[in-house]
């Protein structure tokens, strides 16, 4: 019973993340272009922001895929799905880690870390493709979302920037989903994960007056 | 065997160069307190050690491979890269990337060990060892910076003495180029090479009509 209820569940958040999520991107790279067509100037933290969310977009559709259309049944699962090396969707994942660690270091102007994240990604990349070696594809996902989640939350507190502290929150309740997928409580916050984005992504979403963003505007 | 005793003396020679260097730049390093510096300073260290590695080996073998590739003087080039690179990142002012050559060195060196293919470090040792000393050759030169000048040669000579396996030439060589970057931490070609005339002559006819004008 409990089976079926978790099956139905995974089934109505893998159908409500397919389609929020991706509107959430293109909400997010409006917002962007129209920015950038106003100020003459790219703000890179929106930019960022979007980024994490089209790698996320790119993810729950290689998900969604797999897992609720009959090409799952055709699809090759190393390729696409699996974690525990490069697929499409691991491939989406620590990119998404990558961007999150970059927008800390950019907003706390720590400007010898900016890049730090991307060429730790790139190395395990090139490594993966000359020698078929993911080792520390996992390690760098679960270390480096902590670390991210953390630092997001604590810069969104000590810099009242609402981004940040949006973008914690919302991985927080990300996290668990991809840790505990086939659980009750994974799947419930499958299902309020995209809520609070599409918040997030409208702008609703402002515990603070004047956020970072706004500030460097 | 009789070329032994030969050998050793110019690595003594090198050595003692290498010791002067790490002395003078720990001086300077104690005046200014840049890191880079001491990132000089674990450059010049690497090499002696390297030196000494190389004399070492001449008696017991210590050079053993960790995994497939991976040597204790593959580890030491590695870092003489990697610092070799900041340098160079320092001195072109580009402190986003500043994390490069520990994360490059990094993976390179996790490559050596699970993979005897040398293609990765020779790309990386032929950038580092040829590209980067012209390009601050050239840099140094533009801008007048004697250490610059002086670095860039040393890693150029350097690197080429690598090359080389003709009897003493690569020892020769790397002598010249430590005397070079001895020169170049004692601030000899800021002082001579680009000792510039004309500036100081301007600077000093200033000062002679201010006084002049008082009087």
């Amino acid at each position: 019973m409990l089976g079926q209820a978790v099956d139905i569940i995974e089934l109505m958040a893998n159908y409500l993340g397919i389609i929020i999520i991706p509107i959430m991107t293109i909400i997010l790279g409006r917002k962007v272009i129209l920015e950038r067509k106003q100020i003459k100037k790219l703000n890179m933290i929106r930019f960022i922001i979007f980024c994490i969310f089209l790698a996320l977009s790119w993810m729950l559709i290689w998900e969604f895929l797999y897992e609720s259309t009959p090409l799952g049944d055709v699809l090759n699962v190393e390729l696409i799905i699996s974690i525990n090396t490069f697929s499409f969707y691991s491939f989406g994942l620590g990119l998404m880690i990558t961007l999150a660690i970059s927008m800390v270091s950019y907003i706390n102007r720590w400007e010898s870390l900016y890049y730090i994240s991307f060429f730790i990604f790139a190395g395990m990349f090139i490594v993966f493709l000359s020698t078929e070696i993911s080792i520390f594809l996992l390690p760098y996902v679960f270390t480096g979302g902590v670390i991210a989640v953390v630092f997001l939350f604590a810069t969104g507190f000590r810099l009242k920037d609402n981004s940040s502290l949006g973008l914690a929150i919302f991985a927080t309740l990300v996290f668990p989903t991809l840790i505990a997928e086939k659980t009750i409580v994974g799947q419930m916050l499958s299902l309020v994960y995209p809520i609070f984005g599409l918040i997030f992504a409208l702008g609703y979403f402002k515990l603070f007056k004047v956020g970072v963003v706004e500030q460097i505007e | 065997m009789s070329d032994l005793p030969i050998f050793l003396l110019l690595e003594v020679v090198f050595l003692v160069f290498c010791v002067v260097t790490i002395l003078i730049i720990l001086r300077t390093y104690l005046e200014i307190r840049e890191s880079i510096y001491l990132g000089l300073m674990v450059f010049f260290a690497a090499i002696l050690f390297n030196s000494l590695f190389r004399v070492i080996n001449l008696f017991i073998t210590l050079n053993l491979a960790i995994g497939a590739n991976l040597s204790l003087s593959n580890i030491i080039a590695l870092l003489i890269f990697t610092i070799q690179l900041r340098f160079f990142l320092y001195l072109k002012k580009l402190k986003k990337l500043y994390w490069l050559p520990l994360v490059a060195s990094f993976y390179i060196g996790f490559g050596l060990y699970v993979n005897d293919s040398l293609i990765f470090f020779i790309s990386y040792a032929i950038v580092i060892g040829f590209v980067i000393p012209v390009i601050l050759l050239r840099e140094g030169r533009k801008t007048r910076n004697g250490l610059a000048v002086g670095l860039g040669l040393f890693f150029l000579i350097y690197g080429l003495s690598k090359m080389l396996q003709v009897p003493f030439v690569p020892e020769l060589l790397r002598i010249i180029g430590i005397i070079i970057s001895t020169l170049a931490v004692l601030e000899f070609f800021d002082k001579y090479l680009f000792y510039d005339k004309e500036e100081k002559e301007k600077i000093q006819n200033a000062w002679i009509s201010k006084l002049t004008d008082k009087k």
